[in-house]
């Protein structure tokens, strides 16, 4: 495992040494409480979740991908090896943003209030987990390109089904009272706790999914 | 004990199949897995190392079947694919801690007298800047690091010049010194593989022509020139190819069926390889 992580940390020295200003920024951004504070937030999550993903691309387009099917090392290692990957990754993001926060903690007027604070890490941490979780099992079953293809189909008719639900939702009291009366705080922990279980969930069908995988 | 043993594998792709494959490679001998493009070679290697699943039949390495025992079998194997193996930005040093960290016994030492060997820079140059046959060298010098008892190996020496490629046909000849070393390699370059082999399995679209002893196959050949009426005179079963040069043929034969007053020139491995494939059979002309 670590020889594995090893190689993904060389590999990402290499086609990745711009992005840690990227990610410096957007943490920083997503610390200081201004309007698009939660956008940076999420947009930095994003990012951080390709990392892993592309490192998988950069696997398959070097080679390594069926090489690393040659060492003693078992499938459900090589999968995990991609996870832990995505979630270090993700729990350093998190760390720029949680070190920006506590810096602006001790300067006035500037900094999130307690609400925004829990709500851009609850987003966070539930916009760098879902892609994750989905992506994975189709990275690993159909190849970095057409997985993105499939993703951007269920996209938009996730998007579509989704406006087409909550378009109705005015017209509907029960429902429309049901999130009016959600406490924002649950939400914010609800979120990310979801957003793990589908990690978790997306974690075994990867290892089946690389275990009936042929090179 | 057998290092590799595959009995009656069936594998379909589509239009292609590889039928009832039966290869026995014992330990301590060398093997070469000769075919034209798409004859199955890689896959054959790709299902003796679980990369590609078998349809039928049952494959053993080191006597144990490999869906019981590959994963800690390939502690015991080096592997040279046929295609590139490391990613683009990796140096030669980060491939040695990598693999530290990958095989239980990885042999810095030995890793870096290969490398000096093939002169390969250690930190100036990233993979994707090595030429092909650098790359070539890199993936040989990792597959001979770990003390593996068995070498499998998909083309490992094309794209070298031929200094090289006999330098690297001596490692591996020095490396089957020990008893229980034992390499499997296919290769298009058939003047390699006699060089080096005591067993040739050639496979022609999916079937196992040949599987036997280099010096038999070589002793139970011959090469027979001779008038076309001459050889309409033999057995069919006694020639197993014919190349028309217009005044004449020149017919691979099998010398236990010819009859005694024939003389034969000795067939290469290359020779029986051609004639073979081209399937020119004496009904044919």
């Amino acid at each position: 495992m670590k020889g594995l992580l090893l190689k993904d940390w060389y590999e990402l020295c290499y086609q990745y040494g711009w992005f840690l200003l990227l990610l410096v920024a957007a943490g920083l951004t997503a610390a200081t409480g201004l309007p698009n504070a939660t956008f940076w937030g999420c947009y930095m999550m994003i990012m951080v979740a390709m990392i892993p993903l592309n490192s998988m691309g950069y696997d398959e387009k070097s080679g390594w991908q069926i090489y690393s099917r040659c060492f003693p090392v078992p499938s459900k290692q090589l999968v995990a090896e991609k996870y832990l990957l995505g979630i270090i990754a993700q729990f350093g993001a998190l760390c720029v943003y949680l070190l920006f926060s506590a810096i602006f903690l001790l300067v006035p007027e500037i900094g999130n209030s307690k609400d925004e604070f829990f709500m851009i890490l609850s987003l966070m941490i539930t916009i760098g987990f879902v892609p994750l979780a989905v992506m994975m099992p189709l990275n690993i079953r159909f190849g970095l390109e057409k997985a993105r293809i499939i993703l951007i189909l269920f996209l938009i008719t996730a998007s579509i089904g989704m406006g087409a639900i909550f378009a109705g939702v005015d017209g509907i009291p029960l429902i429309r009272d049901f999130f009016a009366s959600l406490n924002p705080y649950i939400i914010y922990g609800i979120l990310p706790l979801i957003s793990i279980c589908l990690l978790a969930v997306s974690y075994v069908i990867s290892i089946r999914v690389h275990q009936k995988k042929e090179s | 004990m057998n290092a590799i043993e595959l009995s009656h594998v069936e594998k379909s792709y589509g239009q292609f199949q590889l039928k009832d494959l039966n290869l026995c490679l014992p330990s301590g001998y060398i093997m070469g897995l000769i075919g034209e493009n798409g004859a199955g070679k890689s896959t054959t290697i790709k299902m003796i190392l679980d990369l590609v699943k078998k349809d039928q039949g049952e494959i053993r390495i080191f006597g144990e079947s490999i869906e019981d025992s590959i994963v800690e079998s390939k502690e015991d194997i080096g592997i040279v694919l046929d295609e590139a193996q490391f990613p683009d930005g990796v140096t030669v040093d980060q491939v040695n801690h990598i693999m530290k960290n990958i095989y239980q016994q990885w042999d810095e030492e030995e890793f870096y007298r290969l490398v000096d060997f093939f002169s390969l820079p250690r930190k100036k140059k990233r993979f994707k800047e090595f030429s092909k046959g650098m790359q070539r060298k890199l993936s040989i010098a990792v597959a001979m690091s770990h003390h593996a008892k068995l070498l499998i190996l998909d083309e490992p020496t094309s794209g070298l010049d031929p200094v090289v490629r006999d330098e690297i046909l001596d490692l591996f000849n020095t490396f089957t010194l020990e008893e229980d070393h034992t390499i499997l390699i296919s290769s298009h370059i058939v003047g390699d593989l006699e060089k080096l082999c005591d067993y040739v399995a050639f496979l022609q679209k999916g079937k196992l022509l040949i599987c036997e002893e280099k010096d038999q196959l070589l002793e139970s050949y011959g090469i027979l020139k001779c008038s076309k009426e001459e050889l309409q005179e033999l057995d069919d079963e006694a020639v197993a190819g014919i190349r028309d040069y217009g005044y004449g043929v020149e017919a691979l034969v099998r010398k236990s069926r010819l009859p005694e007053g024939y003389q034969t020139e000795a067939a290469a491995l290359e020779d029986i390889i051609i004639f073979l494939s081209k399937k020119e059979r004496r009904g044919v002309l």
